[in-house]
């Protein structure tokens, strides 16, 4: 048997279960006892050492019990679980994770695990009193105490043959010996087969009896009351509201009103419905009013045990809200082929709709618009499958300060915001070490000794802040901490040492801590074992660059310092802006570009002359795309001004044509053209062409350059 | 086994039963029912006595039960012994046979 996808699916849902254990760990230091979150860890550990029995994962079953016990015990209220046994139970998920990695070949554990494993077992067992038993040669416990089986109505039909009293057995015998399984709850006998008095067969048996049993006996138990009558007897063995049951356990989950869910499964007669209600209502008058099952049992329309299996289902549907549990698993791979396909939907939309155009016929126009804006939807709607909270990668940050803080000696508290903000998928997977490293970075370097903090005024409470918002188009991460800042003398001196930059030069303090993104640069006094390696903010700078992102840096001197990671919210499918140069084609994203202005002569001249223009009294930095290309000049007459802003930057970027707005699919360049700057990637136009993707960020630092230079020669 | 008709002087046929009503005495109880509806009367059974009750003999009841319910007859039970009671508990057929305030 092919269990390889089977186990895929069990690795992916312990790590989310151990994920949950470990935020509701967390969430129980701050609220202690809480009977929500305790069942939350310890239905985690039950699940994952369920599944594992399954896949015969002995060494995580016999771990994950020792855990389970010690839960029990909290649950049990024997055993309190303080910061030490929460500490314990931490360290015991992180082991089980461990545990979960090997599990998939049948290689023995390395002996490091093994270690680990007895350590946490000999910890386990201070709480459940138990010697701690060696790791592996005590028997894995698999098997859970069978809970008693529940008592079930079962409804037994019996058609007795003719023979049955001839061969010497009773009917009434059977039915004792079903009283002894359990209670016949109704019995009735009927002799509706009987001839006439005449001419009955006195010694032959016409009788059929209905039975109504509540019992806990398994049906093969029931069924082997009737070994001896099998033959002469029809006998229908049922669970009457098993059908009901059935349909009350696969009720869809929009409906969540009790009645509707008996009504719906047909246990309930919408008349008995309304007067159960109508009698509640009037109880509602009196204040007395009960639950709406309690009257319906009362009232003799339903059974108690229908009305036990609707209400479970009930707080299931409920449950399975709160959870928002309802999602389905897709593989990664389809969906990535799906909006490859929208993509190449989009470009071929947009050549329809430019053919449609050029046409001239008004209904053909008319169905290409329509169109478009579908294929839009569909474009929206596809990608927005790929989006994902972020709040789930930030919560994991919880127990990363929690560690750290410990760690260092500090006392830092993680705030969490903009945790519904949403990002494409593989930007979240991606921005997860950039965000760790900025995340520790602050607490190691960012926040200061708890002396310090005091002498400062502060309070001896640090905090680090994590944010997540949409600013047009992009997504910002910000990592905040309420530290003493950046030393803006210290790197520079330290920039000067590393012959980053030369002692004369003249740099303004937000080019000073960009320099902290330098390859080679730690200001940290001492290495530590966190961070200070001087790897760091290269590699996070260069992380969030590669996903078209940027990083910029806010530090006030005692007051704090905020990392803003800025990063498109998606890598495949962008509005874009067409512009001509010549014959060429190029595409801006839509979201930088502010306006669109006419390059009049003077204008021209005014950025031949000083390479930045006077738009509204603003110093605007001007590139022209024609000069940054080498193109030279065209004959074009007339040149256009496409006015850009990415985060705080504004430029103006000048073309020959405006084109207009289209939907493009970015296609990454080939790794030989990846040294272009200025180009972020191709896209194909609906004519069959292909348009150059211009990288703003880029270019806007390219104009930022020669706009200095420009004025500092001015 | 099976206790002398007694010819009621009003309109009833009375019938007591002793021992076992089985299907040992099946037949001879199907015989007695069958002379008792050619009576014409209303009939009462006493089950004071009855030892043993089988289908056999419950079946019979049903059946004498529906003759006269078909000859717009009345059925009245007088006395039900305590093994009888525990059958016609059983097999729920109290309100079916229901025990008739003695005549």
């Amino acid at each position: 048997m092919d269990l390889y996808p089977a186990l895929q699916i069990f690795i992916a849902e312990s790590r989310e279960l151990l994920e949950q254990m470990e935020e509701s760990l967390l969430a129980l230091e701050t609220a202690p006892g809480d009977r929500e979150l305790l069942d939350a860890v310890f239905r985690a550990a039950h699940t994952i050492k369920g599944s594992a029995g399954v896949f015969g994962f002995d060494s995580i079953v016999h771990f994950t019990h020792h855990v389970e016990t010690v839960l029990d015990r909290v649950r049990g209220g024997q055993v309190t679980l303080d910061a030490e046994l929460s500490a314990l139970l931490l360290l015991c998920g992180d082991h089980i994770g461990t545990l979960i990695e090997p599990a998939t070949d049948d290689s023995p554990l390395p002996a490091a695990v093994l270690a680990k494993d007895a350590e946490l077992v000999a910890a386990l067992a201070r709480y459940t009193g138990d010697a701690p038993a060696p790791a592996q040669t005590q028997a894995p416990v698999v098997a859970e105490t069978t809970a008693p089986a529940a008592r079930s109505h079962w409804h037994i039909e019996l058609q007795f043959g003719p023979e049955v009293l001839r061969n010497g057995m009773d009917p009434m015998s059977f039915l004792r010996y079903l009283a002894t399984l359990g209670e016949l709850t109704k019995v009735e006998t009927s002799g509706a087969r009987l001839p006439a008095l005449a001419d009955i067969d006195p010694e032959a048996c016409y009788l059929d009896v209905s039975v109504d049993l509540v019992s806990d006996a398994e049906r093969a138990t029931i069924e082997g009351v009737f070994d001896f009558v099998r033959d002469d007897c029809a006998i229908t063995i049922t669970q009457p509201t098993e059908d009901i049951l059935q349909s009350i356990a696969a009720f869809p989950e929009q409906h969540i009103k009790l009645g509707d869910i008996l009504v719906a499964s047909a246990a309930l007669s919408d008349q008995e419905l309304r007067a159960g209600l109508a009698l509640q209502e009037a109880e509602r008058e009196q204040a007395v009013a009960r639950p709406l099952g309690e009257i319906l049992i009362a009232e003799g329309s339903v059974a108690p045990l229908v009305v036990d299996a609707a209400l479970e289902r009930q707080a299931q549907i409920k449950q399975q809200k709160s959870n928002d549990n309802r999602l389905i698993r897709v593989d990664a791979d389809k969906l990535d082929q799906l909006i490859t396909l929208v993509g190449e939907l989009v470009i071929a939309g947009s050549g329809i709709h430019a053919m449609a155009h050029r046409s001239g016929f008004s209904d053909i126009v008319e169905s290409a618009t329509t169109l478009a804006r579908l294929v839009e939807e569909v474009r929206d709607s596809a990608l927005g499958l790929r989006m994902v909270q972020i709040g789930p990668t930030f919560q994991r940050f919880q127990r990363v300060v929690r560690d750290v803080s410990r760690e260092i000696g500090k006392d830092i508290e993680l705030d969490i915001s903009g945790g519904e903000t949403e990002l494409d998928k593989s930007v979240v997977e991606r921005i997860g070490d950039p965000l760790m490293h900025l995340v520790r970075n602050a607490m190691d370097h960012g926040i200061e000794s708890a002396e310090a903090r005091l002498a400062a005024g502060k309070p001896a409470r640090a905090r680090v802040g994590l944010n997540a918002f949409h600013d047009s188009g992009s997504i910002v991460i910000e990592v905040s901490d309420d530290g003493a800042g950046l030393n803006a003398d210290k790197i520079r001196n330290k920039a000067i040492e590393r012959g980053l930059i030369q002692a004369t030069a003249t740099l303004s303090v937000t080019e000073i801590h960009q320099l902290i993104f330098e390859a080679g640069f730690s200001t940290a006094d001492a290495v530590s074992n966190l961070s200070g390696r001087g790897v760091g903010m290269d590699v996070v700078r260069r992380n969030i660059e590669s996903l078209r992102g940027t990083i910029e840096i806010d530090s006030k001197p005692g007051v704090g310092t905020t990392m803003r990671v800025r990063l498109p919210l998606t890598l495949a499918i962008i509005d874009g802006f067409l512009v001509g140069l010549g014959q060429a084609r190029y595409v801006l994203p839509l979201d930088v570009v502010v306006e669109c202005l006419e390059l009049s002569h003077e204008d021209r001249h005014a950025i031949t002359k000083q390479g930045f223009l006077n738009i509204r009294g603003e110093a605007l930095p001007v590139l022209r795309l024609r000069d940054a290309f080498l193109l030279g000049d065209a004959d074009w007459r007339r040149e256009n001004i496409v006015v850009v802003r990415f985060g705080n930057l504004k430029a103006g970027i000048v073309v020959d044509e405006l084109l207009g707005e289209l939907q493009t699919v970015i296609k990454p360049l080939g790794k030989l053209f990846s040294f272009l700057q200025g180009i972020g990637g191709s896209t194909i136009l609906g004519t069959g062409e292909v348009a150059l993707i211009l990288d703003v960020p880029g270019l806007i630092k390219h104009a930022e350059a020669s706009k200095a230079q420009a004025l500092s020669v001015a | 086994m099976i206790s002398d008709m007694l010819a009621e002087p009003g309109d009833a046929t009375r019938l007591e039963f002793s021992d076992e009503l089985t299907i040992y005495g099946a037949a001879q109880l199907q015989a007695r029912f069958s002379d008792a509806l050619s009576l014409g009367h209303d009939i009462e059974l006493d089950f004071s006595a009855v030892s043993e009750l089988d289908c056999a003999g419950v079946q019979l009841l049903m059946l004498i039960e529906r003759e006269c319910r078909a000859l717009n007859r009345a059925l009245r039970i007088t006395a039900r012994s305590a093994v009888s009671e525990e059958v016609f508990t059983l097999l729920n057929l109290r309100q079916f046979l229901p025990l008739a305030a003695a005549a």
